[in-house]
């Protein structure tokens, strides 16, 4: 019962994730290499309006001879290239024109609603343009086949194995080739690196357009392969939760990524505890201990990592995990009255988890030291 | 550099909302500019009447509830063989515009002016106050003050549905059609009555048909401005709904609920609209929809109209008729005793031999149900 439960909670957290990465992948690309991003949500919009465009015409014009899989590869491939030209007008504003970068991404986000809700008003409603579908979920061979790891991980749509190899790609590129240092330099002290011979210009153009490319990834797997069709503003705000998520994940994909499923899983829970098969109280006091005891597995590898005293002592970290394996004994002995708690506070389980880790775990959050100044050549 | 965060973040909150007044009312209104105003005033037929539809935040053109109050007022006004451009509307895009676009018709000099959805209710009521002579119609509004006691006024007509009765046929509906004995329903804001109502009745229509049968009902726990708007949210719950088990869905909220449609469809299960034929309006779903519980918005709106030209406008609450869409494709899969007991159903629901709305365990306490006057 409670791992079928946990199955189905934590695959749907991953799909509620995987717009927040990519979208937090998108302004991370764009922040290491020194241009805020806030028009994530714009070019998100942009990227699920234009996959759903390509792939419903693209099906239309040619009268449906090819699978639908090959017109949502194509819508795909649409909604990419528009979101990596919208990123793309976003990088001459703010790195050729130097206008401040808050408005310029403002302006993205404006352009990307009215344009969007003008041809769906214009064009989609009156045709009653019909979407071609979702992409087909792939079971990976063998994998899938691990008891609850498998059904989490491994049953899964096309994008979210994309979204798992770019997140594991781009922490490595990141952080440990050439390029990514680079790419490093250029958001940290743009004037030290183009006096070693890289050109700052450039690196910022190249990773704004490749942020947008990612954004568009996001919007597109909204429509490609969850509803199916583009809603007037689907995004719902999804872009500045991204921004939070990569704020929060200290500009790295790996930590971008767990926020964000940190993110997923709490409002995964607050939809599953609706089901009404589960004790509410008994639901929330079981988070309540999980966040504690890998609160003090996070603060225990610190201090293994730093091999220093540096950190908590280790007594508050034994104290805080035996702490949290009591609560979890206790949680499934004590009968909890049955209260459902209101819908409106399960829509806030989010915020208030993210708060919770915001103030336990993570350390400060800086930003790359350039970030938002238009580079000025000496 | 932690205050440049400060700053960007609040940068991002007013942008926030910003991208959501994006189309605010004051540009979108089709037609009361200053420069506008006299050429209908002086053109030789003349308006006898002029007519303003303020939607709730959405789209005119949203294939739900705001459309077909658009719908009644254009379908009132060819009645009263009025012009053009004696109707207008504004789109609400922000639930903090109510006010002011409301005032922006009673201004321009409107003598019938439509406001849609419930939460515009309490706002419709006290401009209505204040303007006697300005007839107003409320679409889902109940006439009633702030302890919910009955509050007619004589220029505001509520035009209310019992919500309940097209839910529990829905839920007849799906508790008949299942197989699997396990149904879903996605929601918009539940705090909305109609929406609670429907829910209410859904779940009751289900468990009266098929006992055994488990409901699962998600609401949005969104605010106002997106629980009707996150197809995306819609179509992840429909997967969660669907992995549980459930193989009939039913989608009451908007947008939120034609995502869920859209993604049942996709992975097998059977859908229910809300509102109107859904059928029509949402082309994917059109082989799995086996209906939808609809309320006659138009015919209610454009009644209420030509009520006003023969001075027989009501005030205080009326009810439309509730009933259940055509099944369209999926006729021959429907069977016939099924079908002749959902008339049956029906036929017990409009004579109150079968009460739809009885709150059940875990339900939402407020579902301001209205007893049926047969």
């Amino acid at each position: 019962m409670t791992s079928i439960l946990l199955v189905s909670l934590m695959s749907l957290a991953i799909i509620k994730a995987a717009p927040l990465i990519y979208g937090a992948l998108c302004g991370l690309m764009s922040e290491r290499s020194g241009v805020v991003n806030i028009g994530i949500e714009g070019m998100m919009l942009t990227g699920a309006f234009m996959a759903f465009m390509g792939s419903a015409l693209f099906s239309k014009w040619t009268g449906g001879v090819f699978n639908p899989n090959v017109s949502l590869v194509v819508g795909l491939l649409v909604g990419i290239i528009s979101a990596a030209l919208v990123a793309g007008l976003h990088a001459i504003l703010s790195i050729h024109y130097k206008i401040d970068q808050v408005i310029s991404g403002t302006v993205i986000n404006l352009l990307a609603v009215g344009l969007t809700n003008y041809v769906a008003n214009a064009y989609i409603d009156p045709t009653h343009l019909s979407g071609v579908g979702v992409f087909p979920v792939w079971k990976i061979p063998l994998l899938s086949k691990i008891p609850i790891l498998g059904p989490i991980f491994f049953e899964h749509q096309p994008m979210i194995y994309l979204m798992f190899a770019l997140v594991l790609f781009l922490q490595y590129a990141i952080f440990n080739t050439p390029w990514g240092l680079r790419l490093r330099s250029v958001g940290e002290y743009p004037q030290a690196a183009d006096s070693v011979g890289i050109n700052v210009i450039k690196t910022r153009y190249l990773n704004v357009i490749l942020g947008g490319a990612l954004a568009g990834l996001g919007g597109a797997i909204m429509v490609l392969e969850s509803v199916g069709r583009f809603q007037k503003l689907m995004t719902s705000g999804r872009g500045f939760i991204a921004l939070a998520v990569m704020i929060f994940g200290r500009w790295s994909p790996i930590g971008a990524f767990g926020a964000a499923i940190l993110f997923g899983f709490s409002e995964a829970l607050g939809v599953r505890l609706q089901f009404g098969d589960i004790n509410h109280l008994y639901a929330l006091v079981v988070v309540a201990a999980l966040a504690v005891i890998l609160t003090s597995i996070v603060w225990g590898i610190n201090r293994l990592r730093n091999r220093s005293t540096k950190g908590k002592s280790p007594f508050l970290i034994g104290g805080i995990f035996t702490l949290g394996l009591t609560i979890l004994y206790l949680a499934n002995q004590v009968e909890f009255p049955k209260v459902s708690v209101p819908i409106e506070f399960l829509g806030l389980l989010p915020y208030v988890l993210t708060i919770i880790v915001l103030t336990g775990l993570v350390k400060r959050a800086v930003g790359p030291a350039a970030v938002g100044k238009p580079y000025e050549k000496q | 550099m932690f205050k440049k965060y400060f700053t960007t973040m609040f940068a991002l909150l007013f942008i926030l909302s910003l991208a959501l007044a994006a189309c605010s009312p004051a540009v979108q209104t089709k037609q009361p500019t200053a420069v506008d105003q006299p050429v209908t005033q002086e053109a030789p037929q003349g308006c006898a009447y002029k007519i303003g539809f303020v939607s709730d935040v959405g789209k005119i053109n949203d294939q739900s509830f705001n459309q077909a109050s658009w719908t009644g007022v254009e379908e009132g006004a060819k009645a009263l063989g009025l012009a053009k451009d004696c109707i207008s509307f504004i789109e609400t895009t922000d639930s903090a515009d109510y006010e002011t676009n409301i005032r922006s018709f009673v201004e321009e000099g409107y003598n019938i002016i439509i406001t849609s959805g419930f939460a515009m209710g309490q706002i419709t009521r006290k401009i209505a106050t204040e303007n006697p002579d300005v007839y107003f119609i409320g679409v889902d509004q109940q006439q009633v003050d702030e302890n919910f006691a009955p509050a007619p006024l004589a220029n505001v007509t509520g035009l209310n549905f019992h919500e309940d009765i097209g839910g529990f046929l829905a839920g007849a509906t799906a508790g008949l059609m299942t197989k699997s004995n396990v149904v879903g329903g996605v929601f918009g804001c539940q705090f909305i009555p109609a929406v609670a109502r429907y829910e209410v009745g859904y779940y009751n229509g289900v468990k009266f048909v098929n006992p055994n049968a488990k409901v699962i009902d998600i609401y949005h726990p969104g605010s106002i401005d997106v629980c009707f708007g996150d197809a995306t949210f819609g179509s992840e719950t429909a997967q969660a709904l669907i992995s549980e088990g459930a193989d009939v869905v039913y989608g009451a909220g908007g947008l939120t609920a034609n995502g869920a449609m859209i993604t049942s469809c996709n992975q097998g299960a059977l859908v229910i609209g809300t509102d109107m034929d859904v059928f029509l309006t949402l082309p994917e779903v059109k082989d799995c929809i086996i209906t939808s519980a609809l309320k006659d918005i138009v015919t209610g709106v454009s009644d209420l109209i030509v009520a006003v030209s023969k001075g027989t406008f009501p005030g205080g609450d009326t009810f439309g008729p509730s009933m259940l869409a055509p099944y369209h494709n999926l006729d021959a899969q429907v069977p016939a005793e099924v079908k002749a007991k959902l008339e049956d159903i029906a036929k017990k629901l409009a004579s109150g031999e079968i009460d739809p709305c009885v709150p059940f365990e875990g339900s939402n306490p407020n579902t301001f149900c209205v007893p049926v006057n047969p």
